[in-house]
């Protein structure tokens, strides 16, 4: 099918456009990310360490800390549980998938924390802000 | 849970590794729900088959079958993969009959709902 050249100058526009939004919404993106990726990327350095994850229904879990994602799921292993009275159905959990959206502390290792670090990044994302 | 790369998919937060295995499935509201897990996206919502509710009232439990579950991620607090070499519960835990876990379920809530009016008719005495 032949193309006029007036509608071949439409869909060129309707192109750019189109490019102009996304560059402009993948900017926009980038910054919110940045926000949450700091603790993201604190989270992944402290990988392989022990922490205990204490949850919003009291339930406290001490386990290796496996890997964490853009949300702050985080995923334990050979986790036992702090109470484990209070917990008895959670007492053949060895490894386990929790979602970063009930998650109330997550208590790091005293070696586990570069202050200047934290401090230094979270400066520089309230300039950004 | 984004998409891992399948050699990395062990290392990933995605519920893949635990797929087709028997999980615990801690809700928001405390129920306990057990099965097998079929299928998963990056809310946590949750397929889980051959699913029972764990029902644990002090050393009495209960286990209510019911079937094909799909859980709204929101409702999810913990996915927990069972270590199928060490025992479920305590040994000191019986097994119920579903009726009769339901009546010390209520009896459990009952009591709940004395302590606090105990409590609270006793507040003006400012124990704590």
């Amino acid at each position: 099918m032949a193309v006029t050249e007036a509608q071949y100058c439409k869909v060129s526009q309707l192109f750019a456009k189109l490019l102009n939004n996304e560059q402009r919404e993948g900017g926009r993106k980038e910054s919110a990310e940045e926000k949450i990726m700091l603790f993201f990327s604190y989270f992944k350095d402290l990988v392989g360490q022990e922490v205990t994850v204490e949850l919003k229904n009291d339930l406290a879990i001490r386990g290796t800390l496996h890997s964490v994602d853009q949300y702050l799921n985080i995923k334990l292993e050979n986790t036992r549980v702090v109470d484990q009275d209070k917990f008895p159905h959670m007492l053949s959990v060895r490894n386990c998938f929790i979602r970063g959206s009930v998650v109330r502390y997550v208590q790091l290792p005293p070696d586990g924390v570069d202050v200047d670090l934290l401090h230094d990044a979270a400066r520089r994302e309230a300039r950004g802000a | 849970m984004s998409w891992a790369a399948p050699d990395d998919i062990f290392f990933s937060t995605s519920l893949a590794a635990y797929l087709d295995k028997k999980l615990l499935v801690l809700l928001r509201d405390g129920r306990k729900l057990m099965g097998l897990l079929r299928s998963f996206d990056q809310f946590a919502n949750a397929v889980i088959e051959e699913a029972y509710e764990r029902v644990i009232v002090g050393d009495l439990y209960c286990d209510i079958p019911l079937g094909l579950y799909i859980i709204r991620g929101e409702n999810v607090v913990l996915i927990g993969e069972l270590d199928v070499e060490k025992e479920e519960l305590p040994a000191q835990m019986v097994q119920v009959s579903e009726a009769e876990i339901k009546r010390a379920q209520k009896a459990e809530k009952e009591e709940m709902l004395l302590k606090g009016l105990m409590r609270k008719r006793m507040e003006f005495l400012d124990l704590d």
